[in-house]
Protein backbone atom coordinates (compact mmCIF):
# COMPACT_ATOMS: atom_id res chain seq x y z
CA UNK A 1 0.00 0.00 0.00
CA UNK A 2 1.29 3.31 -0.46
CA UNK A 3 1.56 6.06 1.70
CA UNK A 4 -0.90 8.22 -0.16
CA UNK A 5 -3.26 5.12 0.11
CA UNK A 6 -2.37 4.91 3.84
CA UNK A 7 -3.09 8.13 4.53
CA UNK A 8 -6.48 8.38 3.01
CA UNK A 9 -7.54 4.93 4.39
CA UNK A 10 -6.60 6.12 8.30
CA UNK A 11 -8.27 9.46 7.50
CA UNK A 12 -11.91 8.06 5.78
CA UNK A 13 -11.46 5.51 8.74
CA UNK A 14 -11.88 8.34 11.62
CA UNK A 15 -14.22 10.20 9.20
CA UNK A 16 -17.91 10.37 9.93
CA UNK A 17 -19.06 11.84 6.76
CA UNK A 18 -18.37 11.26 3.02
CA UNK A 19 -14.97 13.57 2.18
CA UNK A 20 -14.53 14.50 -1.69
CA UNK A 21 -11.51 13.96 -3.59
CA UNK A 22 -11.00 17.81 -3.44
CA UNK A 23 -10.92 17.39 -0.15
CA UNK A 24 -8.69 14.42 0.40
CA UNK A 25 -6.36 16.17 -1.83
CA UNK A 26 -6.29 19.27 0.44
CA UNK A 27 -5.79 17.56 3.50
CA UNK A 28 -3.06 14.98 2.41
CA UNK A 29 -1.42 17.94 0.07
CA UNK A 30 -1.57 15.45 -3.38
CA UNK A 31 -3.05 16.45 -6.58
CA UNK A 32 -6.84 15.26 -7.20
CA UNK A 33 -5.60 12.95 -9.69
CA UNK A 34 -3.36 11.19 -7.55
CA UNK A 35 -6.28 11.05 -5.24
CA UNK A 36 -8.24 9.69 -7.67
CA UNK A 37 -5.90 6.73 -8.68
CA UNK A 38 -5.38 6.50 -4.91
CA UNK A 39 -9.10 5.73 -4.19
CA UNK A 40 -9.85 3.31 -6.88
CA UNK A 41 -6.90 1.00 -5.44
CA UNK A 42 -8.15 1.39 -2.38
CA UNK A 43 -11.86 0.53 -3.04
CA UNK A 44 -10.05 -2.36 -5.54
CA UNK A 45 -8.27 -3.57 -2.39
CA UNK A 46 -11.39 -3.68 0.47
CA UNK A 47 -13.74 -4.98 -2.03
CA UNK A 48 -13.81 -8.65 -0.70
CA UNK A 49 -12.87 -7.49 3.64
CA UNK A 50 -15.65 -6.63 6.22
CA UNK A 51 -15.13 -2.72 5.00
CA UNK A 52 -16.22 -1.61 1.63
CA UNK A 53 -15.13 1.52 0.37
CA UNK A 54 -18.41 3.50 -0.66
CA UNK A 55 -17.99 6.19 -3.89
CA UNK A 56 -20.86 8.65 -4.41
CA UNK A 57 -20.32 11.99 -6.05
CA UNK A 58 -20.89 13.80 -2.68
CA UNK A 59 -17.58 12.12 -1.66
CA UNK A 60 -16.12 8.78 -0.71
CA UNK A 61 -17.02 6.98 3.46
CA UNK A 62 -15.89 3.56 4.50
CA UNK A 63 -18.70 1.16 5.61
CA UNK A 64 -19.52 -2.32 6.61
CA UNK A 65 -19.56 -4.69 4.09
CA UNK A 66 -23.16 -5.15 2.90
CA UNK A 67 -22.73 -8.91 2.81
CA UNK A 68 -22.65 -8.93 6.57
CA UNK A 69 -25.47 -6.70 7.15
CA UNK A 70 -27.47 -8.65 9.35
CA UNK A 71 -25.06 -9.08 12.20
CA UNK A 72 -23.99 -5.81 11.53
CA UNK A 73 -27.26 -4.64 12.25
CA UNK A 74 -27.60 -7.07 15.39
CA UNK A 75 -24.31 -5.41 16.99
CA UNK A 76 -26.09 -1.91 16.37
CA UNK A 77 -29.31 -3.53 18.15
CA UNK A 78 -30.67 -1.34 15.38
CA UNK A 79 -33.61 -1.92 12.64
CA UNK A 80 -32.30 -2.10 8.94
CA UNK A 81 -33.54 0.93 6.82
CA UNK A 82 -37.16 1.01 6.53
CA UNK A 83 -37.61 -0.43 2.49
CA UNK A 84 -38.68 1.91 -0.08
CA UNK A 85 -42.33 2.53 -1.58
CA UNK A 86 -44.00 2.23 -4.72
CA UNK A 87 -43.44 5.83 -5.75
CA UNK A 88 -40.32 6.87 -3.62
CA UNK A 89 -38.73 3.76 -5.59
CA UNK A 90 -39.70 4.57 -8.79
CA UNK A 91 -38.15 8.12 -8.38
CA UNK A 92 -34.93 6.66 -6.86
CA UNK A 93 -33.98 4.78 -10.03
CA UNK A 94 -34.69 7.72 -12.26
CA UNK A 95 -32.47 9.66 -10.22
CA UNK A 96 -30.21 6.98 -9.96
CA UNK A 97 -29.50 6.22 -13.57
CA UNK A 98 -30.09 10.15 -14.78
CA UNK A 99 -27.84 11.91 -12.30
CA UNK A 100 -27.80 15.34 -11.83
CA UNK A 101 -31.67 15.38 -12.20
CA UNK A 102 -33.72 18.26 -11.95
CA UNK A 103 -37.41 18.11 -10.61
CA UNK A 104 -38.78 19.12 -13.50
CA UNK A 105 -36.81 15.96 -15.76
CA UNK A 106 -38.03 13.85 -12.84
CA UNK A 107 -41.53 14.77 -13.00
CA UNK A 108 -41.09 14.81 -17.37
CA UNK A 109 -40.59 10.91 -17.24
CA UNK A 110 -42.84 9.72 -14.29
CA UNK A 111 -45.52 12.24 -16.23
CA UNK A 112 -46.35 12.91 -12.28
CA UNK A 113 -45.85 15.75 -9.76
CA UNK A 114 -43.40 14.27 -7.24
CA UNK A 115 -42.85 16.82 -4.97
CA UNK A 116 -43.82 13.94 -1.87
CA UNK A 117 -41.61 11.29 -3.05
CA UNK A 118 -38.43 13.74 -3.47
CA UNK A 119 -39.19 15.23 0.02
CA UNK A 120 -39.33 11.61 1.57
CA UNK A 121 -36.03 10.67 -0.75
CA UNK A 122 -34.46 13.66 1.12
CA UNK A 123 -35.66 13.18 4.57
CA UNK A 124 -33.77 9.68 4.14
CA UNK A 125 -31.27 10.91 2.94
CA UNK A 126 -31.10 8.85 -0.16
CA UNK A 127 -30.68 11.39 -2.57
CA UNK A 128 -28.99 15.28 -2.12
CA UNK A 129 -29.88 18.69 -3.49
CA UNK A 130 -27.40 20.00 -5.33
CA UNK A 131 -27.27 23.88 -7.08
CA UNK A 132 -27.76 23.88 -10.93
CA UNK A 133 -24.73 24.68 -12.56
CA UNK A 134 -26.35 26.47 -15.61
CA UNK A 135 -29.46 27.83 -13.52
CA UNK A 136 -28.58 29.32 -10.75
CA UNK A 137 -32.39 29.59 -9.52
CA UNK A 138 -32.71 25.62 -10.22
CA UNK A 139 -31.46 22.35 -8.00
CA UNK A 140 -30.47 19.22 -9.05
CA UNK A 141 -30.66 15.58 -7.36
CA UNK A 142 -28.11 12.60 -7.18
CA UNK A 143 -27.97 9.71 -4.71
CA UNK A 144 -25.94 9.73 -2.24
CA UNK A 145 -24.07 7.43 0.32
CA UNK A 146 -26.73 6.43 2.31
CA UNK A 147 -28.49 4.85 -1.00
CA UNK A 148 -25.31 2.88 -1.60
CA UNK A 149 -25.57 1.80 1.90
CA UNK A 150 -29.05 1.44 1.77
CA UNK A 151 -29.35 -1.10 -1.67
CA UNK A 152 -25.92 -2.70 -0.95
CA UNK A 153 -23.80 -1.22 -3.44
CA UNK A 154 -20.28 0.32 -3.67
CA UNK A 155 -21.26 2.80 -5.88
CA UNK A 156 -23.34 3.92 -8.42
CA UNK A 157 -21.73 1.76 -11.18
CA UNK A 158 -22.18 -1.42 -9.66
CA UNK A 159 -25.96 -0.94 -10.70
CA UNK A 160 -26.65 -2.97 -13.99
CA UNK A 161 -25.71 -0.80 -17.41
CA UNK A 162 -29.40 0.89 -17.88
CA UNK A 163 -30.27 0.12 -21.86
CA UNK A 164 -29.13 -3.68 -20.93
CA UNK A 165 -31.28 -3.70 -18.12
CA UNK A 166 -34.56 -2.76 -19.86
CA UNK A 167 -33.61 -4.01 -23.01
CA UNK A 168 -36.43 -6.27 -23.29
CA UNK A 169 -38.77 -3.62 -22.13
CA UNK A 170 -40.78 -2.65 -25.52
CA UNK A 171 -44.20 -0.95 -25.64
CA UNK A 172 -47.15 -3.20 -27.64
CA UNK A 173 -46.33 -1.43 -30.70
CA UNK A 174 -46.35 0.14 -34.06
CA UNK A 175 -44.33 3.16 -34.61
CA UNK A 176 -47.80 5.43 -34.68
CA UNK A 177 -46.88 6.12 -38.55
CA UNK A 178 -49.95 7.79 -40.50
CA UNK A 179 -50.01 4.29 -42.40
CA UNK A 180 -48.78 1.72 -40.12
CA UNK A 181 -48.08 -1.66 -41.26
CA UNK A 182 -50.43 -3.52 -38.67
CA UNK A 183 -49.05 -7.07 -39.61
CA UNK A 184 -45.76 -5.63 -37.56
CA UNK A 185 -47.46 -5.68 -34.06
CA UNK A 186 -46.37 -8.11 -32.21
CA UNK A 187 -47.58 -8.86 -28.69
CA UNK A 188 -45.37 -8.01 -25.70
CA UNK A 189 -41.90 -9.95 -24.75
CA UNK B 1 -56.73 -11.25 -16.00
CA UNK B 2 -56.37 -8.71 -12.45
CA UNK B 3 -58.60 -6.29 -11.26
CA UNK B 4 -57.04 -2.81 -11.42
CA UNK B 5 -57.55 -1.23 -7.90
CA UNK B 6 -58.57 2.77 -7.89
CA UNK B 7 -55.29 4.38 -6.65
CA UNK B 8 -52.93 2.12 -7.54
CA UNK B 9 -51.40 3.92 -10.17
CA UNK B 10 -48.46 6.11 -9.66
CA UNK B 11 -49.54 8.92 -12.17
CA UNK B 12 -51.04 9.35 -15.33
CA UNK B 13 -48.57 7.46 -17.28
CA UNK B 14 -49.13 4.37 -15.11
CA UNK B 15 -52.52 4.49 -15.75
CA UNK B 16 -52.45 4.37 -19.47
CA UNK B 17 -49.58 1.93 -19.82
CA UNK B 18 -52.38 -0.34 -17.80
CA UNK B 19 -55.44 0.56 -19.73
CA UNK B 20 -53.34 -0.53 -23.02
CA UNK B 21 -51.54 -3.60 -21.92
CA UNK B 22 -54.33 -4.70 -20.11
CA UNK B 23 -55.93 -4.93 -23.59
CA UNK B 24 -52.96 -6.19 -25.53
CA UNK B 25 -53.37 -3.43 -28.01
CA UNK B 26 -50.51 -1.93 -30.19
CA UNK B 27 -50.06 1.37 -29.40
CA UNK B 28 -50.89 3.00 -32.38
CA UNK B 29 -53.09 6.49 -32.83
CA UNK B 30 -56.48 3.87 -32.16
CA UNK B 31 -55.57 1.90 -29.35
CA UNK B 32 -54.68 5.17 -28.08
CA UNK B 33 -57.82 6.61 -28.80
CA UNK B 34 -59.64 3.88 -27.79
CA UNK B 35 -58.29 4.05 -24.35
CA UNK B 36 -59.28 7.73 -23.89
CA UNK B 37 -62.59 7.04 -22.69
CA UNK B 38 -61.36 4.72 -19.84
CA UNK B 39 -58.77 7.31 -18.95
CA UNK B 40 -61.33 9.70 -18.92
CA UNK B 41 -63.47 7.20 -16.84
CA UNK B 42 -60.99 6.64 -14.01
CA UNK B 43 -60.01 10.51 -13.66
CA UNK B 44 -63.62 11.35 -13.05
CA UNK B 45 -63.46 8.62 -10.25
CA UNK B 46 -60.67 10.41 -8.41
CA UNK B 47 -62.56 12.85 -6.83
CA UNK B 48 -59.92 13.81 -3.81
CA UNK B 49 -57.40 14.53 -6.45
CA UNK B 50 -55.36 17.79 -5.47
CA UNK B 51 -54.98 19.98 -8.48
CA UNK B 52 -51.54 19.58 -9.01
CA UNK B 53 -52.42 15.67 -9.77
CA UNK B 54 -55.65 16.37 -11.76
CA UNK B 55 -53.32 18.65 -13.77
CA UNK B 56 -50.95 15.41 -14.57
CA UNK B 57 -53.70 13.43 -15.75
CA UNK B 58 -55.65 16.55 -17.28
CA UNK B 59 -52.20 17.39 -19.44
CA UNK B 60 -52.34 13.34 -20.96
CA UNK B 61 -55.78 13.19 -21.16
CA UNK B 62 -55.91 16.07 -23.36
CA UNK B 63 -53.19 14.78 -25.71
CA UNK B 64 -55.28 11.83 -25.85
CA UNK B 65 -57.93 13.34 -26.42
CA UNK B 66 -56.17 14.68 -29.56
CA UNK B 67 -55.31 11.84 -30.71
CA UNK B 68 -58.97 10.84 -30.97
CA UNK B 69 -60.42 13.54 -32.93
CA UNK B 70 -57.51 12.75 -35.39
CA UNK B 71 -58.19 9.23 -35.28
CA UNK B 72 -62.22 9.80 -35.86
CA UNK B 73 -61.64 12.88 -38.18
CA UNK B 74 -58.32 12.35 -40.27
CA UNK B 75 -58.96 14.83 -42.34
CA UNK B 76 -58.58 16.91 -39.27
CA UNK B 77 -55.33 19.60 -39.09
CA UNK B 78 -54.60 20.56 -35.64
CA UNK B 79 -51.93 22.92 -35.59
CA UNK B 80 -48.98 21.54 -33.40
CA UNK B 81 -46.99 23.52 -32.14
CA UNK B 82 -45.02 20.75 -30.54
CA UNK B 83 -44.08 17.34 -31.73
CA UNK B 84 -47.15 14.83 -32.56
CA UNK B 85 -48.87 13.48 -29.24
CA UNK B 86 -48.85 10.46 -30.49
CA UNK B 87 -45.05 10.11 -30.84
CA UNK B 88 -44.69 11.97 -27.81
CA UNK B 89 -47.07 9.86 -25.97
CA UNK B 90 -45.78 6.88 -26.92
CA UNK B 91 -41.76 7.62 -26.76
CA UNK B 92 -42.57 8.71 -22.70
CA UNK B 93 -44.34 5.44 -22.41
CA UNK B 94 -41.82 4.07 -23.60
CA UNK B 95 -39.08 5.48 -20.85
CA UNK B 96 -41.87 5.17 -18.34
CA UNK B 97 -41.96 1.35 -18.91
CA UNK B 98 -38.27 1.79 -18.72
CA UNK B 99 -37.99 2.87 -15.51
CA UNK B 100 -40.51 0.82 -14.00
CA UNK B 101 -38.41 -1.79 -14.54
CA UNK B 102 -35.47 0.28 -13.22
CA UNK B 103 -37.78 0.32 -10.21
CA UNK B 104 -38.40 -2.96 -10.16
CA UNK B 105 -34.69 -4.05 -10.17
CA UNK B 106 -34.03 -1.58 -7.28
CA UNK B 107 -37.26 -3.28 -5.25
CA UNK B 108 -35.23 -6.62 -5.57
CA UNK B 109 -32.18 -5.05 -4.40
CA UNK B 110 -34.20 -3.51 -1.68
CA UNK B 111 -35.74 -6.66 -0.73
CA UNK B 112 -32.58 -8.61 -0.33
CA UNK B 113 -31.90 -6.34 2.74
CA UNK B 114 -27.72 -6.16 2.51
CA UNK B 115 -27.12 -2.93 3.99
CA UNK B 116 -24.17 -1.63 4.94
CA UNK B 117 -23.36 0.93 7.65
CA UNK B 118 -20.83 3.72 8.13
CA UNK B 119 -18.80 4.88 11.11
CA UNK B 120 -21.84 7.38 11.90
CA UNK B 121 -24.64 5.24 11.58
CA UNK B 122 -27.48 6.88 10.08
CA UNK B 123 -30.38 5.75 12.41
CA UNK B 124 -31.89 8.33 14.06
CA UNK B 125 -32.18 6.19 17.51
CA UNK B 126 -28.51 6.30 17.79
CA UNK B 127 -28.48 9.43 18.26
CA UNK B 128 -28.05 10.35 21.92
CA UNK B 129 -28.77 13.55 23.94
CA UNK B 130 -26.03 15.34 25.25
CA UNK B 131 -26.18 18.52 27.08
CA UNK B 132 -23.78 21.14 26.91
CA UNK B 133 -21.66 21.32 30.05
CA UNK B 134 -22.47 24.25 31.00
CA UNK B 135 -26.09 23.39 31.78
CA UNK B 136 -27.19 22.66 35.52
CA UNK B 137 -29.79 21.45 36.66
CA UNK B 138 -30.88 24.93 37.83
CA UNK B 139 -31.13 26.19 34.51
CA UNK B 140 -32.48 23.42 32.45
CA UNK B 141 -35.66 24.21 35.64
CA UNK B 142 -35.77 27.72 34.64
CA UNK B 143 -35.63 27.41 30.65
CA UNK B 144 -38.48 25.02 30.89
CA UNK B 145 -40.91 26.72 33.24
CA UNK B 146 -40.00 29.33 30.38
CA UNK B 147 -41.35 27.17 28.09
CA UNK B 148 -44.52 26.33 30.53
CA UNK B 149 -45.34 30.13 30.40
CA UNK B 150 -45.05 30.79 27.42
CA UNK B 151 -47.31 27.53 26.54
CA UNK B 152 -49.98 29.32 28.89
CA UNK B 153 -49.76 32.66 27.24
CA UNK B 154 -50.30 30.85 24.05
CA UNK B 155 -53.25 29.23 25.94
CA UNK B 156 -54.68 32.90 26.84
CA UNK B 157 -54.78 34.05 23.17
CA UNK B 158 -58.64 35.81 22.77
CA UNK B 159 -60.26 33.34 21.53
CA UNK B 160 -63.07 33.62 18.61
CA UNK B 161 -65.81 31.87 19.54
CA UNK B 162 -67.56 30.33 16.17
CA UNK B 163 -71.15 32.16 15.35
CA UNK B 164 -73.98 30.43 15.43
CA UNK B 165 -74.57 30.47 11.73
CA UNK B 166 -78.39 29.89 10.46
CA UNK B 167 -78.93 28.72 7.26
CA UNK B 168 -81.27 30.01 4.42
CA UNK B 169 -83.46 26.54 4.39
CA UNK B 170 -83.97 27.21 8.11
CA UNK B 171 -85.32 30.80 8.15
CA UNK B 172 -87.37 29.77 5.29
CA UNK B 173 -88.78 27.34 7.25
CA UNK B 174 -88.94 29.58 10.31
CA UNK B 175 -90.34 32.42 7.86
CA UNK B 176 -93.14 29.90 6.95
CA UNK B 177 -94.16 28.43 11.08
CA UNK B 178 -94.39 32.45 11.10
CA UNK B 179 -96.41 33.48 8.47
CA UNK B 180 -98.49 30.31 9.29
CA UNK B 181 -100.40 32.15 12.10
CA UNK B 182 -100.26 35.67 10.92
CA UNK B 183 -102.22 37.13 7.99
CA UNK B 184 -99.24 39.39 7.16
CA UNK B 185 -95.78 40.17 8.73
CA UNK B 186 -93.57 43.19 8.22
CA UNK B 187 -90.18 42.94 6.88
CA UNK B 188 -88.73 45.19 9.49
CA UNK B 189 -90.60 43.15 11.93
CA UNK B 190 -89.07 40.49 10.53
CA UNK B 191 -85.31 42.10 10.18
CA UNK B 192 -85.59 43.70 14.17
CA UNK B 193 -86.06 39.75 15.08
CA UNK B 194 -82.56 39.39 13.59
CA UNK B 195 -79.31 38.50 15.89
CA UNK B 196 -76.81 39.82 13.69
CA UNK B 197 -75.97 41.32 10.07
CA UNK B 198 -75.95 38.17 8.73
CA UNK B 199 -79.04 37.17 9.78
CA UNK B 200 -80.57 39.48 8.39
CA UNK B 201 -79.44 38.69 5.21
CA UNK B 202 -80.06 35.41 5.30
CA UNK B 203 -83.90 36.59 6.44
CA UNK B 204 -83.67 38.80 3.33
CA UNK B 205 -82.47 35.94 1.08
CA UNK B 206 -85.25 33.26 2.37
CA UNK B 207 -87.41 35.72 1.23
CA UNK B 208 -86.62 36.04 -1.96
CA UNK B 209 -86.83 32.53 -2.36
CA UNK B 210 -89.92 32.40 -0.69
CA UNK B 211 -91.39 34.92 -3.35
CA UNK B 212 -89.75 33.05 -6.16
CA UNK B 213 -91.22 29.93 -5.49
CA UNK B 214 -94.80 31.68 -4.83
CA UNK B 215 -95.12 30.42 -1.44
CA UNK B 216 -94.98 34.34 0.18
CA UNK B 217 -95.76 37.57 -1.82
CA UNK B 218 -94.75 41.16 -1.16
CA UNK B 219 -96.22 44.64 -1.48
CA UNK B 220 -94.56 47.77 -1.05
CA UNK B 221 -96.84 50.69 -1.05
CA UNK B 222 -93.99 53.41 -1.80
CA UNK B 223 -90.56 53.84 -2.17
CA UNK B 224 -88.46 52.93 0.83
CA UNK B 225 -91.66 52.51 2.94
CA UNK B 226 -91.96 49.15 4.68
CA UNK B 227 -92.58 45.89 3.03
CA UNK B 228 -95.78 43.79 3.64
CA UNK B 229 -95.34 40.01 3.99
CA UNK B 230 -98.30 37.59 3.07
CA UNK B 231 -99.19 34.68 1.59
CA UNK B 232 -99.19 34.05 -2.05
CA UNK B 233 -102.99 33.95 -3.35
CA UNK B 234 -103.78 32.85 -7.14
CA UNK B 235 -106.95 35.05 -7.00
CA UNK B 236 -104.34 38.24 -6.94
CA UNK B 237 -103.42 39.11 -10.55
CA UNK B 238 -100.72 40.91 -10.61
CA UNK B 239 -97.80 41.70 -8.91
Amino acid sequence: MTDLQSQIQSILFVSNKPLTRKALAKITGQDESAVRQALAELAELHKDSGIVLLEADEGYQLASNSANSEIVKNFLNADLREKLTEATVEALAIIAYRQPISKAELEAIRGVNSQYSLRALLMRGLVEKIPNPDDARGSLYRVTTEFLQHLGLTRVEDLPDFTELVAKIKLPEIPPAETGDPQKGSPEQ
Amino acid sequence: MHQVKVQQFEGPLDLLLSLIEEQKLDITQIALAQVTEQFLQYIRQLEQLDATTLADYLSIAAKLLVIKSRAILPSLEVEMEEEDPALDLTAKLLLYKQFKEAAKYFKQLDNRERQSFTRATAFSERINFYPDAAVTTGLLRKNILNVLQSLRELDNLPKAQIKEAISIQEKIDQLQVHLSSQIETKLSTLLAGAKNKSEAIVTFLALLELIKQKIFMVDQEALFADVTIRKYEKSETEH
